[in-house]
This record gives structure tokens, sequence and C-alpha cells, in this order.
């Protein structure tokens, strides 16, 4: 056992003791929590840095306004419902389309308008949130995912969630959802997790259920080596969600729009560690190259060209 | 900075409650271990008199507490009489009136004497007056050319008394030393006398062995010599510069042990009886007796109710230090932060097995509950509301059916905190939801052991009569949970899922 620490530490990994105690306690404020937590105000503050966002149709604050949840949806074919301060993709609702007053999930199930305002009620006497405080229900645009993941996806949206610290993109990945993980892209529920080169935006082996794949399980088609469109501008997007928010260490989830290209989905004060899992790699090196570099990294374009000079991927085999 | 800061306050709240602990257990000495037992003695005195319808007035010589000695507990019985106790400066007195009494009148006196194992140095005094002695002019002359023969023979104070004693104690026949021991009743006073003429100061000790069982205990005497600024005891049986062991000096002086007014003592009988007193109880006691600041402003000063909520409730940092190390370093998932101890807690008042039968079984009934109240879709607060009168209910029943079929104990269920029981139900169906039966099943099987590993450590004996007895040792507990806020080395279950990751060598 004390063989298989050594072993972890040596290899640089990152446990959670260390990520609170070293980067979140030491870099990340409270008073900044809200921002990332609350993710309507997540939205404003990243309009306000002239970064796309979905849009927002609509937002519930208080139970008497759940009846005019109909009028919200009558406009959209489409959309998402989701707590405003939910934590790892927990109460969120993704509607493909209505047939005949009734609506579509991703899986096919259809659900009545009593089913949705249910949701809303939940949502809004906090169950989803941290710590269980009354929560607001925002409706938004549903992300239609870029083509280029359409063989390496199962229903769900695929997201790409990048680490930053101090700015510097420090590792990333791509999740993609799988029929075992219900088309949501959460690692714990079985979604294949594709760690990408920081400097070249190409994915890398995946892990699926702690097993390295090459390929995705329900589609059978090749999930490493493919090109991450876009990836310089994904990279930046992650690098200046330091300037909104001021966390010294926070995960950015990213999504890419088939019609409006990438979309900040939601940022993340106390990003995950399976990360690490898939890049085969461990965070510790590459946090500690930051915090010894010297160098000017104030801008988004210093920070992102340090990233890609000294992340490459170094996978351990 | 910040962990020298955190080290600092580490290392000073170890300092304290080390410092604390050791005071209270070699100065104060409480007991380390439940059930010590320390030396421990009860003495009783038992006084008969004959008296005739006249006044009464008795006075009885009283020990008093000295340094290796505490007495507590005393008590007095002594029906129709006034009592009065003289302040301890020279000899304590009890002094017992009564206006007419006739026939035989039967008093008692009692204490409770602890013996304390550390030996503390004589207390320094002024020197006392010498008193002339009553000899007449032939004990005078005796004393005299004893006192010359021995000034010869001896160098210092110590060779004198020894000298001295040991003539007394094997003395010439029709020699002045016989002479001398005609004069009074025991060896101890004529020394004292002899002494006196000398221009010492000294003086006669009464007392009583402590012997494990004695019935009647006889008085014994020996000699307290002034030397240097405090007094020293002196053994005439031994001829050593030591108190005679096992001893508890009584009174002082050559006076009596009683002495009567308007009445005739019959008979009087010291019995000494070794007694197996919980030492925490002996301590609280003696310390009380003492006025020890200590006590009085510790647990021990608080009414014994209050004391035994504290009993409890100090057992609580043991079990969230556990379950601090349950969850930051081994990694185990549990409802709620701090649930498990609360849990924890309420086995104490079921016991375990049945606190775990009981917990499980409401739990599993309000969880079915749970579910089918989801299909209703309550809003959240009625919802919970729902649950608690649920769980009240199934508790009822529970005990009815249990007591009906003769399991007394199942009548426990009602001891547990209700509102535990329903955030249990309520934060298990909400994981149950989101993240499925088998998280939920994880985590209320963790809360489950880490409430049992609490329950299991808080009731140790030596847990619970630590924490009570010396809370000062819970600043230690703090100090290794504040140092473990920082710790920042991989949970225990972080090994396996980071395997991948370990390459190979």
């Amino acid at each position: 056992m004390f063989r298989l620490a050594k072993a972890l530490k040596r290899n640089g990994v990152l446990g959670i003791n260390a990520r609170n105690a070293r980067y979140i306690l030491e870099y990340n404020e409270r008073r900044n929590y809200p921002l990332v937590d609350d993710k309507a105000l997540t939205k404003q503050v990243a309009l306000k840095h002239n970064v796309a966002v979905p849009d927002l149709y609509g937002m519930i604050e208080i139970q008497r306004q759940v009846a005019t949840l109909p009028d919200i949806l009558a406009g959209h074919d489409d959309f998402v419902i989701k707590p405003a301060n939910g934590s790892q993709g927990e109460g969120i609702l993704v509607i493909t389309g209505k047939t005949e007053g009734l609506y579509r999930k991703v899986d096919g199930a259809l659900v009545t308008d009593e089913d949705l305002k249910f949701l809303v009620t939940n949502i809004l006497s906090g169950i989803y949130s941290l710590g269980g405080q009354p929560d607001k229900a925002l409706i938004e645009y549903r992300v239609k995912f870029d083509p280029v993941f359409e063989d390496i996806a199962y229903r769900g949206v695929p997201d790409v969630r990048i680490i930053i610290f101090k700015g510097v993109p420090v590792m990333a990945m791509v999740r993609l959802p799988t029929r075992m993980s219900d088309g949501k892209a959460n690692l714990h529920r079985g979604c294949i997790g594709a760690g990408i080169d920081i400097a070249t935006g190409y994915t890398l082996t995946a892990v699926w259920k702690n097993t390295i794949v090459t390929e995705h399980p329900d589609t059978g088609n090749p999930v490493s080596g493919v090109e991450i469109p876009q990836w310089s501008r994904l990279l930046e997007i992650a690098s200046g969600a330091y300037e909104m928010t001021n966390l010294g260490y926070q995960g950015i989830d990213l999504v890419l729009d088939k019609e409006r290209g990438p979309l900040l989905l939601e940022l993340n004060a106390r990003p995950g560690l399976n990360i690490q899992i898939a890049n085969r790699e461990g965070l510790q090196a590459r946090l500690d190259k930051i915090e010894a570099y010297t160098g000017p990294l104030d801008t988004i374009a210093e920070r992102v060209a340090f990233a890609r000079g000294n992340f490459a991927s170094r996978a351990i085999s | 900075m910040n962990k020298k800061h955190l080290y600092i306050l580490c290392g000073l709240l170890v300092l304290v409650g080390i410092t604390a602990t050791i005071y209270r257990a070699l100065v104060l000495e409480f007991p380390l271990t439940p059930n010590e037992t320390t030396p421990t003695w009860r003495i009783e005195t038992r006084l008969e008199i004959e008296a005739k319808g006249n006044p009464v007035r008795i006075s009885m010589m009283l020990p008093s507490s000295q340094p290796g000695l505490t007495l507590y507990n005393e008590s007095y019985v002594s029906p129709g009489y006034g009592l009065a106790t003289s302040a301890p400066t020279d000899n304590r007195q009890a002094i017992f009136t009564k206006r007419a009494a006739s026939g035989t009148q039967i008093l008692y006196y009692s204490a409770v004497l602890h013996r304390s194992l550390t030996r503390d140095a004589a207390p320094k005094v002024r020197p006392p007056k010498i008193r002339p002695s009553r000899f007449n002019d032939i004990q005078m002359a005796a004393a005299r050319q004893v006192i010359g023969r021995i000034e010869l023979e001896s160098a210092d104070t110590d060779s004198f008394v020894r000298l001295l004693f040991a003539q007394l104690k094997d003395p010439r026949p029709g020699g002045p030393e016989q002479l001398l021991l005609q004069a009074a009743r025991t060896r101890a006073e004529v020394g004292v006398k002899i002494m006196t003429v000398a221009g010492m100061a000294a003086r006669v000790v009464n007392g009583i062995a402590l012997n494990p069982d004695r019935r009647r205990a006889k008085l014994v005497r020996w000699v307290e010599i002034y030397d240097e600024d405090s007094w020293r005891a002196f053994d005439t049986d031994s001829n050593e510069f030591r108190a005679p062991p096992a001893h508890l000096p009584w009174w002082r002086g050559t006076s009596p042990l009683t002495s009567i007014q308007g009445g005739r003592l019959i008979h009087t009988e010291i019995a000494v009886r070794r007694v197996f007193i919980d030492s925490l109880q002996s301590t609280v006691g003696k310390q009380k007796q003492a006025q020890s600041k200590f006590v009085e402003f510790s647990v021990f000063g608080l009414p014994l109710q209050t004391q035994e909520v504290y009993r409890l409730l100090l057992t609580v940092p043991i079990g969230i230090f556990l379950l601090v190390i349950l969850r930051n370093v081994v990694g185990m998932r549990t409802f709620g932060t701090f649930m498990p101890v609360l849990i924890a807690l309420a086995f104490r008042e079921t016991q375990l097995l049945w606190g775990a039968i009981l917990f499980t079984s409401v739990v599993a009934i309000g969880l079915l509950v749970r579910f089918y109240l989801e299909q209703l879709k309550l809003l959240l607060v009625p919802r919970l509301a729902s649950v608690v009168i649920v769980v009240i209910l199934v508790m009822t029943v529970i005990s009815i059916i249990s007591h009906k079929l003769g399991f007394d104990r199942g009548l426990s269920v009602a001891l547990f905190p209700i509102v535990i029981l329903a955030m249990t139900i309520e934060r298990m169906t909400v994981i149950w939801d989101e993240k499925g039966p088998k998280e939920a099943l994880i985590q209320a099987t963790g809360s489950f052991l880490v409430a049992v590993l609490c329950y299991l450590v808080m009731n140790l004996d030596i847990v619970r009569h630590w924490v009570f007895v010396f809370p000062e040792s819970l600043l230690l507990v703090l100090a290794a949970t504040l140092a473990l806020g920082r710790y920042s080395g991989y949970r225990l279950v972080e090994l396996p899922r980071f395997r991948v990751l370990a390459g190979k060598d």
C-alpha cells in the first residue's frame, strides 16, 4: 500500500487532500465562489468578458413563477432546465423536442408539463444545490454539438474540461457520453474521459471505467487522435476565466456548438481529479512548474503560449 | 507562514494540554484509569459515656489533613448534642454539648482518609515556644544527669535524640532513666520532657496505625523534634528519624483523646478499615475538601445531572476526530458531515446490536414511505415533515409490538433522535434518485460503519474516563484535528482509484 502511495507520489498524482489544502484553500478566495456556483452569475460575468454562453431563455426564482413555465417554454422546441447552484450535473434535464403537448427527453421518453414543474419545484427547494440552499432554475439553449463528436458520443453532449492554474491551462480532457452514462458527461457514471494534448489539441488515449480504451464502446469509433476543433480558442476562453472569477485553481467546462462555436457551460471551483486518469499523467509536476515560473503570465496570450510550450503530453505508460 | 502559524498553535495546544493533564494526574492525583482504587481508609471513633442528668461537655481530638494525608467526608453521629469544631490551629477538636443527658450516650465520628503517593516535604514553621517541664526537683536532677552524659557522647541533635531514646528503651536498673520513666506514661512523653529541659523543642504525637483492618486500633505515640525550620518525626520504636510507616498522626501533645465534663467515659473504640473507594470519587472529595479552585472550576464543580450530560458530550470530540480520520485519511463517504457521530451517540442509549437493528429497520421503512411520497410530487418541506411523522409512528409501533412480544429492548427505539432518522432517510433518497441505489447504499454503509466505529471508540471505558476526568486532553485532540486540516497526503481510497497512474517500473 505504501509502495502504491509512493509510486503515485513519484508520478505527481494529486490527491483530494493535497488539491484542497495546497491549491483550493491557497488560491481560491471563498468570496469568489458564488460566481462559479451560481450559473446565472457565471453567465453574466462571461458575457461581460465577451465569452459566448448558451442563451438564457428564462429563470424561475420563486414557487409562484413555476406556473409561468409553459409560457417560457412556448417559443422553444428544445431546451435545458438546470439548477443555478447544482453540482456534478445533478438536476439537469435536456428536452430535445415536443410532440402533442409532451416533451421528449434525450432518451426518447416523454414527459408532461407537470413533470417539468415538479422538477423546477424541487430545484427551487434546493435539493440539488450545495448545502441544500434554496435555488433558482435556469431554462436555457440546448447545445447542438459539433459534428466532430458525432461518431464518438452517445446521445449526450460531449464537453471539454480544462483546468487552469493562475490562468494557465494545465490539463484538459473531453468527456464523451456513453450508453452506460445515460448520455451524461460524468466520469463516475461511465462516460469516457479522453485526455487532450494541450500543445496540439489532439485527444490522447481514453479512460473508461478505470480501463484504457482506444475506441468508443457504443459506436466502435476511435476516440484517440481526434482533433478538437478551435483548440486555440478553447484555451483562450479557459485562460480568460481567471480574469472573470479571480480563482487561482478552477475547472472550465466548454462545449462546441454546431452553429455558435465554443460556449462556456460552467465553471468549477473544485474540479475533480479524474482528469489525471484521462491524461494518464499527474497534475503535480505541471502545477509546480507554474508556481516556479517567474516570467510574465499576465496576458491570455502569454499564458496559453506557456501552456502549449510546457505541457505536451507525457503519459505514464 | 500559514503553516508555521498552524504548527505553533498546535504545539501550544499540545503543551497546555499535556501540562494540565500531568498537573491533574500527578499533583491533584486524579486516577489515570477508570476504577482505579487508591489507598483509602475509613476511620470510626465510637465513644460510650455514662451521664447522670447533668449538662455534658465532651471534647474529642480530631485528626486533620496534612501533607501526604487528606481527610474528607467527615461525619458525626451525636443525637441531641450541639456540635462545634475548633479551627485547626494546633489540635482540631470536636466539642459535643448537651443541656441534660442521662444514661448511656453513644457518639460516633467517622472520616475517610486518603493517603497520597507523593511525599511532600514537611512545611516550614516558625520555632515554637519552649514550655518548662513539670518535673520535681529529684526528677529535674535526674534529667540533668542524663542530658549531661548524652551531651558528652553525642555530636548533634540527631545523635542526641538517638542516644536518649536508646537509653530510655533499655534503662540501666537503678539509673536516672528508670526514675524518669516512672514519672510519665510513655517513653515518648518522658523523652520530650527531657529534651525540653535540654532546651530543645519537641512534642509527642498520638496516632494510629493504618492497618488493613483493625476493629480496635491502639494509639501509638512517637515524637516530633523541631529542627531547622520544621518538625521532624522520630519513631521511638525503631529509633529512626521518620514517622512510623503507615500511621495517621491524630493529635499532638500529652492531652488525652477525649475529655468529659458531666459524665464518665466508659469506652472508646477506634476502628480502621481499608475501603476501596473509586479513586475518582476520593480524589474529587479530597480536592473539594481542599477547596481547590481546580475542582471548583472544572466539570466536577457542576451539579451531578449536568455532569452526566458532559460525560456524554465530552466523548463527542473523540468521535468527531475519528470521523475526520475516516473521511480525510481513509476517504469513507458518509451522509452529512457529523451525522455518523450523532447516530453513534444514539447507539449509546440503545446498545449496539439493538441500535443497529432498530436503526436499519426504521430507516428502511422510512425509505419505502419516502419513495411512495415521491409519486405524489410534494414540496420539499411538507415531504420532509411527512417523513418525520411517519418515522415517529413507525417508532411507536415498533415499541408497542416489541413490548407485547417481550423484547423490551425494542422500547429503546424511542431514544433515537427523530430528526437524525428523518434526515438520514431524506439524504438517502436524494442520493438514491440522483446517483443511483449503488451510491446510496455505499454512503449508507459508510455512515453506518463510521457510526459503529465511533460508538465503539467513544464507549471505551478508558476513553470515557479520560475525556471526563482530563478534559484538557481534548486540547491534544483539537491539535491533532487542526494538524489534519493541512494533511495533504493521499486518501486510502484514492490509491486503488489512481492505480493506473502508478506506472510500471
